[in-house]
């Protein structure tokens, strides 16, 4: 079979990008092509909020050419994705609409955490990472508005967070002020270093980093400067150190020869440099990992695994399993009586296959929320859903689409909280998600039912259908009264949902 | 020490003129052939035309904008002005007396005349030429007489003119007529002889007759006449943006066209002389008197005559690339390895096929190139068309600012754009003068990119004459950066940095300095360290002070220059390393090679650069490392051998003359001899289809 080529555009907060792939199944994923234009949405938008028509022009003629040469080579496929700096553009609907005019293009405006998946896609899922399995990692994807920090402890993901210290908007936040290299260099690692004094205290205070893995720009240039033939996996982190500092004070012309990017004078390698050293700096690991991928080699990785084209050693389900226990471990909220729950759901999942007809993916979906489901009490216990759901909502689980996310909170909500009519929630689900929240739901809340008491009382369950009745045996020697007579008022969303009416036996074992 | 020394420095245009010297010399080589010979001399000839009206015409725009700047030697405009001249005068001189006293009496001895002079004409020939003129030059003519209602005409730049003085028939008052030789007619004009090939000059013709054109008019004296216009309104890319602004500015001021020569026979009436100096408002200093015809470009019409084989050189055909001699897919063929070629030795042939191939193959994506100069049919043009019209994405830069071709490029560009092809009229503020051709391919196993690399254009009729080099691979990251350069020159991307490809501007320049860099400190750390270059010109002062500082410290430096030398050698502590020679032979040396020990870890560089400003500043150029091992000692064998070429090679000395090496007691190394009977016998299929016409060196000294 012929390889696949794929084409990955991007339209990032300072340049607009378009790579082509090819694709096989003992090749892997190889780039072919790249091609990149310097365009600063970022500066427009952070300012402004809106595209202007100049700046239309200029991104429409770009994606024209890309057309071109997606044409050129004849792709089976491409994807084109424009980064989180697009949801902070009040006439963005607009802008795509008139870029899917101009240039025949549908560009897919992905949210933060949505953009990082698809990064973090291109690193974990290369055989290369697998060395990383018994040691502690921190994948840091430094982009312009933000950079995001994604934890790995013995290749369990723990966890992922987002500091908005991006490149642009470093420099944005300190351009008013008319400084030297010396003093914005300062400025900057004061900044970062406030940033991760909160990072580290809630997630290194009893972990320490061994390797971190830097994506971002440039930082390829810097490892040449050690290892010209980019042979080398990790390079030792006082090594990277030492390189950074000889450019330190530096200004960027002079940076630029020193690392022979004779066309390039860009003022963000400022902060980059001080973004590799002060996060160096800060994790004070031994190593260093440059894989020199980004969210094109991302949106490739995405769309051969999407379509079992390749296959990784890394499991990115797992990761979001334990992406959400760690999240609910922040939170007090990984207990026994979530792992019953998890195995309660999964059961009742599993055999209700038939009337949900959901996917193994709300499966995943309906696991996290099972792990999760308890997180609100933290805040609050009197108002442990809506708590919960906002806690969801604003934790990143690296893995899980916005709209993914948004149906796990939901399915947490109510799970407790009387399900909402649709016209409530129209505005944040689409029908479809929300036939899936009321089943997830409605599966959630009959499974939590029988651990009312969260004292796991029941040592085995056993789930049949017969005829208009799911019948649930729990077998338990401990007294079931409260989980029994609250039983029935838990049903009814089940009932609603799938048309059969749940009913509880007991079974006494000794 | 200050190697920027402007003392160390050789004026370029002075330099050039002493390669023009080089090439006339060649036609003061007894012991190449007449027809050989006479072809130097009128390359002398058009090479000085060139000159004229590139550089002359840049020094004189220097002049009229007060430009003080010096150049590389420290010399002023007018000061190199004056020095041109000098020099030109003992060019054109030694030219002439070389023509005059060596080769015609030759060409009489082996049955070729050349009419000098009407009054030399036999009766018979005199009425066929009589019969010519009336027939043929006639109705062509445009005579056209000055007086105070008709102004001096304006006269074409490089056009052969007649100048005459009239009298009407009663008057006393004398005009000035002029009358423009047709250069539609050859200006050779065969007279029928059974014995022996005579020919007249057109202008003879038309002077004689001029009475003819102005009836009722006496005519009292007549003589040719060329001028040469600064007609080129864009400033030569050589000089400096500064210069540039300055003299774009002047020249919006001024009237078009200034005449900065006018060449007249030495014969010529002082009144005609006196009266075309004041209406073309020059001095006597840019007038040339010619002791024979003026422009003697019409001298290579006389190699393609027939009959007269014995006193040319044998034709030398290009012999198939040992690689190719099979036959089988070009990329079949090329996925084997790399391939290095060496024209006109080699064929083009090659060149041509992969284009051809690439058209019609069905996994073949995309063919994009770049041109620069291309010929008169061009299969490769053709190729590409078909490409297009096959499905192809076809992506051809044309470079319009090539000179002298523009107007044939325009021509080639508007055929392939009809024809499909996306067609890029090179790039704003520089000239495209790398040459790389990308075949892009669908393959099994993904994108494959096949890249051809050359040191020449992609001109299948210059590849017969011009010595150049070609590679072509299929490597992943040569591939890469063959998609680079395309993104970059058709406006979709500028790279950071490159695999392999050293391009200029930007990249160029550092890449360069930084190797001569590298050699000049393990030179200092007692390493052996050695640079070999090969170029057509040398003056990027940079790069020739990086030399001196290599030199100074020990690096030994043997350059092959063929054209202009800014540096000089033996200079105490400065370039007592530095060797420089000069191949002026049967074919035109034209490749850039560049070779630098390194410690041992040898490195071998081709490309379409010299280390000139313009080729690293104001191109777009590509210089590709040559890294196979078996294809790097193809390389390194070529420089060695020029190296040792004892026949063709001129040796650059302390005093900025150049000399042909002594081989008294040596046996004769004609480098471009070796390189064809090498390709003979390289290629498996030869010996007999080419048998017979063997190029037969020539081993004799006999000055």
């Amino acid at each position: 079979m012929k390889a696949t080529v794929f084409g990955a555009i991007y339209i990032g907060s300072y340049e607009v990008s378009l790579k082509i792939f090819t694709i096989t199944r003992n090749g892997g994923i190889k780039q072919v092509d790249h091609v990149r234009t310097r365009l600063e949405i970022g500066r427009d938008v952070y300012a402004i909020h809106y595209i202007e028509s100049d700046m239309l022009d200029m991104l429409t003629n770009t994606l024209k050419d890309f057309k071109q040469i997606l044409e050129g080579y004849k792709v089976d496929a491409y994807r084109a994705i424009a980064g989180s700096i697009f949801l902070d553009i009040k006439n963005r609907e607009f802008i795509l609409d008139q870029i899917n005019i101009r240039c025949g293009i549908k560009v897919e405006v992905l949210s933060n955490s949505e953009r990082r998946f698809i990064s973090f896609q291109s690193v974990v899922t290369r055989d290369e990472f697998e060395q990383f399995k018994n040691e502690n990692v921190a994948l840091v994807d430094i982009g312009g508005d933000s950079l995001q920090v994604t934890l790995f402890s013995d290749g369990k993901l723990l966890t992922t967070e987002h500091l908005t210290i991006g490149t642009i908007k470093l420099l944005e936040r300190l351009s008013v002020l008319d400084i030297s290299v010396e003093k914005l260099e300062k400025q900057m690692e004061e900044l970062i270093a406030k940033e991760f004094y909160t990072f580290k205290r809630h997630y290194l205070s009893d972990c320490k980093i061994d390797t971190i893995v830097f994506m971002g720009e440039y930082a390829s240039a810097f490892i040449k400067k050690i290892d010209k033939k980019k042979d080398g996996m990790t390079i030792p982190s006082d090594r990277f150190l030492k390189v950074l500092n000889k450019f330190y004070l530096k200004n960027v012309d002079q940076i630029f020869e020193e690392l022979e990017l004779y066309n390039d004078h860009d003022m963000l390698v400022i902060p980059y440099i001080v973004l590799y050293r002060s996060i160096t700096e800060v994790f004070d690991t031994e190593k260093i990992w440059v894989p020199g991928t980004n969210i094109s080699e991302g949106i490739a990785y995405d769309y051969a695994l999407g379509r079992k084209m390749i296959k990784s050693l890394h499991n990115m389900n797992a990761d979001i399993i334990s992406a959400a226990e760690y999240l609910a471990g922040r939170y007090n909220a990984y207990t026994e009586h979530t792992l019953r729950l998890r195995e309660t759901t999964e059961l009742l999942f599993d055999t209700l296959k038939k009337y949900h007809g959901l996917n193994s993916r709300a499966k995943l979906l309906l696991e996290v929320a099972a792990i999760l489901h308890d997180v609100g009490k933290y805040i609050s216990i009197a108002n442990g859903p809506e708590c919960a759901y906002d806690i969801i909502i604003n934790s990143e689980i690296i893995g899980l689409s916005h709209i993914e996310r948004e149906i796990v909170a939901d399915v947490v909500l109510f799970n407790t909280r009387p399900m909402a009519d649709y016209e409530d929630v129209a505005d944040r689900l689409m029908r479809d998600d929300y036939i899936t929240v009321a089943k997830l739901a409605s599966l959630l809340r009959v499974s939590n039912a029988l651990d009312r008491s969260h004292r796991q009382k029941m040592k085995k369950v056993k789930v049949q259908i017969k005829e208009k009745n799911l019948i649930l045996t729990i077998e338990t020697d401990e007294d079931m009264t409260l989980e029994k007579t609250l039983f029935n008022s838990r049903v009814d969303l089940f009932e609603n949902t799938f048309g059969l009416k749940p009913v509880l036996n007991e079974k006494r074992v000794y | 020490m200050d190697f920027y020394n402007t003392e160390y420095y050789e004026n370029r245009e002075l330099s050039w003129l002493k390669f023009d010297r080089r090439v006339l010399d060649e036609a003061r080589d007894k012991t190449i052939p007449l027809l050989e010979r006479l072809k130097f001399v009128s390359i002398t000839s058009s090479n000085l035309d060139e000159f004229f009206m590139v550089r002359v015409a840049s020094l004189k725009d220097m002049v009229h904008a007060n430009y003080k700047k010096r150049d590389i030697a420290g010399m002023t405009a007018s000061e190199q002005l004056e020095k041109i001249n000098e020099c030109t005068r003992k060019l054109v001189t030694l030219q002439y007396s070389t023509l005059n006293k060596s080769l015609m009496p030759l060409m009489a001895e082996n049955g070729i005349k050349i009419i000098t002079r009407y009054e030399d004409l036999t009766k018979d020939q005199e009425v066929y030429i009589e019969k010519y003129f009336y027939d043929n030059i006639y109705p062509v003519l445009t005579p056209m007489a000055v007086d105070s209602s008709r102004p001096f005409p304006l006269i074409r730049n490089k056009s052969l003119n007649i100048a005459a003085l009239i009298r009407k028939n009663g008057d006393k008052e004398e005009e000035f007529a002029t009358v423009q030789v047709p250069s539609g007619l050859s200006r050779l004009v065969e007279i029928p002889d059974d014995n022996e090939n005579v020919f007249i000059l057109l202008e003879q013709i038309i002077e004689k007759y001029t009475d003819k054109l102005f009836l009722n008019h006496e005519v009292i004296c007549a003589s040719p006449y060329r001028i040469m216009r600064n007609a080129d309104f864009t400033i030569d890319e050589d000089e400096a943006s500064d210069l540039l602004n300055e003299i774009e500015h002047k020249l919006k001021m001024r009237q078009w066209g200034e005449v900065i020569r006018l060449e007249v026979e030495d014969s010529v009436d002082k009144r005609i002389l006196k009266y075309l100096g004041e209406k073309l408002e020059i001095t006597d200093k840019e007038i040339y008197k010619i002791q024979g015809p003026i422009d003697l470009t019409f001298l290579m019409k006389l190699y393609g005559i027939n009959g007269h084989d014995n006193l040319k050189y044998e034709g030398y055909t290009p012999r198939p690339v040992p690689e190719f001699a099979e036959g089988g897919s070009v990329f079949d063929i090329i996925k084997k390895g790399d391939i290095l070629m060496h024209h006109p030795y080699q064929s083009f042939d090659a060149v041509v096929n992969f284009i051809k191939e690439a058209s019609c193959d069905k996994d073949v994506l995309a063919i994009k190139m770049t041109l620069y100069r291309v010929s008169g049919n061009s299969p490769i043009i053709a190729a590409l068309a078909d490409a297009a019209e096959n499905g192809k994405q076809v992506f051809v830069l044309v470079e319009l600012k090539a000179r002298f071709d523009e107007e044939n490029n325009i021509g080639w560009a508007r055929m392939l754009e009809k024809a499909g092809c996306h067609v890029i009229y090179g790039v704003v503020g520089l000239k495209t003068h790398s040459k790389i051709a990308m075949v892009v391919r669908r393959e099994e196993d993904g994108i494959k990119r096949y890249v051809h690399l050359g040191t020449g254009n992609y001109n299948d009729s210059t590849a017969k004459l011009y010595t150049d080099c070609g590679m072509f691979t299929c490597s992943d990251v040569v591939g890469e950066d063959a998609s680079a350069v395309f993104n970059m020159i058709s406006g979709y991307s500028e790279p950071e940095s490159w695999n392999r490809l050293v391009v200029a501007p930007i990249w160029m320049r550092d890449k360069f300095l930084k190797l001569i860099e590298r050699e000049e400190k393990n030179a200092t750390n007692g390493k052996k360290a050695h640079i070999v270059a090969k170029m057509n010109s040398l003056c990027d002062r940079d790069v020739i002070a990086a030399l001196y500082k290599a030199s100074a410290a020990g690096v030994k430096i043997e350059l092959i220059v063929r054209g202009i030398c800014c540096l000089r050698v033996g200079i105490k502590g400065v370039s007592e390393n530095i060797h420089v020679r000069s191949i002026v032979g049967n074919f035109l040396e034209h490749s850039r090679i560049f070779y630098f020990y390194n410690d041992g870890n040898e490195e071998v560089y081709m490309g379409s650069a010299d280390w000139m400003p313009r080729n690293l500043d104001k191109r777009i150029e590509i210089v590709f490392p040559v890294t196979a091992e078996k294809l790097k000692k193809q390389a390194m064998h070529i420089l060695e051998l020029e190296l040792a070429d004892n026949v063709k090679a001129s040796v650059l000395k302390t005093d900025g003359t150049y000399e042909k090496k002594d081989k008294r007691g040596k046996s004769p190394v004609n480098s471009q001899w070796i390189f064809c009977e090498e390709a003979i016998s390289d290629s498996p299929e030869d010996n007999k289809i080419y048998k017979e016409r063997l190029f037969k060196p020539l081993t004799e000294f006999n000055r």
